[in-house]
């Protein structure tokens, strides 16, 4: 599970100017609050419309989860990655560190 | 076939089971559901790769032959073949399963799971053989033959590979998506229809470049171009633009090839088309830029922005993505498992 494994790359990078938003897509609002709580995540959660009108869906045209977005410091999307799986963390740092 | 998708047939092949028909009793078909959670979950925890392979094994010895047993071989076939780098050890894990299955049809998922871990020059014959003993089972799905023809890529047996893209290509067509989707609207039909014809066709092209039409191959991309449904950054969802990008190479027309080659590399993380573009990078750049510094100003080069939206987090505070600006931020869609 990808989710807790950012965690500590947000505690790493967030003093440097990262910040990490997670937006649940199936709309599960308590188990992703009650697994939220249990992992300890700090970062930024928001939620988006149904199925239909799942609007951030929508922005970044989401085709699989997890999917994970890196945007720089001028809102240009930079990075795409479909999945996660071990070491996929060390790849994302990379990306990140090369654009802070 | 791109890493991710490998992993999410596997993911969505589990998730598809938990809402089929259940024949054994109701208390076993539970437990089965939630081990099969579990594993997936699991395998989402595991520390390694090779604890993955463990997990899915422990799997198959308490569950031989299930439902679920082909695409739990097929995971097993990623990780140590993809991710391990034991081709050798993931042909024999199935090959040493396959007795102990007894059901016909699970039997058949696993027999295509063999088959498709072919995928090397060297399995060449084993596949020819593979590929003909599937007739025993009747014919294959239209998914099988896409795990088929690209295994015979793999092995580079371009002549099967041509030879299976005319039943896939039958497979492809509104009676073939009818065969397989009875209930269906007329639209999805036609919808998946074009989905999978596009795919043939791109297969087709494919070996074609490979047996010396290239030219044919690329008027069936130019055309296949034209059709193909496309994610946020322009792309295609398949490997169009990896073999029209490589066909071109082929023809030597470096400048064209690396239009098709640069965006699969930079936004879908595809590794054949990385390795092509490394290969033309050392040749048009031979003045010693780093290829992840390459990669970094490409990507700086054709970087979309994002549209900007507003959403709600969980304690109802609102916030506009506007202020992100000149912050880096992940942003990662999931759901909790």
């Amino acid at each position: 599970m990808e989710l807790p494994r950012l965690e500590p790359l947000y505690q790493q990078y967030k003093d440097e100017g990262l910040s990490i938003i997670a937006i649940e897509g199936k709309r599960d609002r308590d188990r992703a609050r009650k697994f939220i709580e249990e992992k300890g995540l700090t970062y930024t959660f928001l939620e988006t419309g149904e199925e239909e009108d799942n609007f951030i869906k929508e922005v970044f045209k989401v085709r699989a989860y997890p999917t994970t977005f890196l945007v720089d410091d001028e809102g240009r999307i930079m990075f795409v990655h479909v999945g996660f799986s071990g070491g996929d963390e060390a790849k994302i740092e990379r990306e990140i560190r090369m654009l802070l | 076939m791109f890493r991710y998708v490998i992993l999410s047939v596997l993911v969505l092949s589990l998730a598809a089971c938990f809402t089929a028909d259940a024949q054994e009793n109701a208390s076993e078909q539970e437990k089965l559901t939630a081990d099969i959670r579990a594993l997936s979950d699991a395998l989402g925890d595991a520390a390694d790769d090779r604890e993955a392979v463990d997990l899915l094994q422990d799997f198959l010895v308490e569950y031989p032959d299930t439902r679920y047993t082909a695409p739990v071989l097929n995971a097993v076939v990623y990780y140590l073949r993809d991710e391990l780098g034991d081709h050798d050890g993931a042909i024999a894990a199935v090959k040493a399963h396959i007795p102990k299955i007894k059901d016909k049809e699970h039997l058949k998922g696993a027999q295509v799971v063999l088959a498709g871990a072919y995928n090397a020059p060297r399995f060449k014959a084993d596949l020819r053989r593979q590929v003909e003993k599937l007739n025993e089972y009747g014919p294959p799905a239209y998914g099988d033959y896409e795990t088929l023809i690209e295994a015979a890529f793999g092995a580079e047996d371009w002549d099967l590979a041509l030879e299976l893209c005319v039943p896939a290509g039958e497979k492809a067509s509104p009676e073939g998506v009818k065969g397989d989707y009875p209930d269906a609207p007329e639209e999805t039909v036609a919808e998946r229809s074009e989905a999978r014809t596009v795919y043939v066709d791109i297969c087709r092209g494919w070996a074609l470049a490979n047996t010396g039409e290239s030219d044919e191959a690329v008027s069936i991309f130019e055309s296949a171009g034209e059709r193909v449904d496309r994610d946020y950054f322009g792309l295609p969802s398949n490997e169009l633009h990896v073999y029209w990008g490589k066909t071109l190479m082929m023809k030597g027309d470096e400048e064209e090839a690396l239009e098709k080659l640069l965006p699969a590399a930079l936004w879908a993380e595809n590794e054949d088309a990385v390795e092509a573009v490394r290969e033309m990078h050392a040749v048009l750049e031979p003045n010693g830029e780093d290829f992840e510094d390459y990669l970094h100003r490409k990507r700086l080069e054709s970087a979309r922005p994002m549209e900007s939206f507003e959403a709600s987090d969980y304690s109802g505070e609102l916030h506009d993505s506007k202020d992100l600006m000149g912050k880096v931020t992940l942003v990662s869609f999931w759901f909790p498992t």
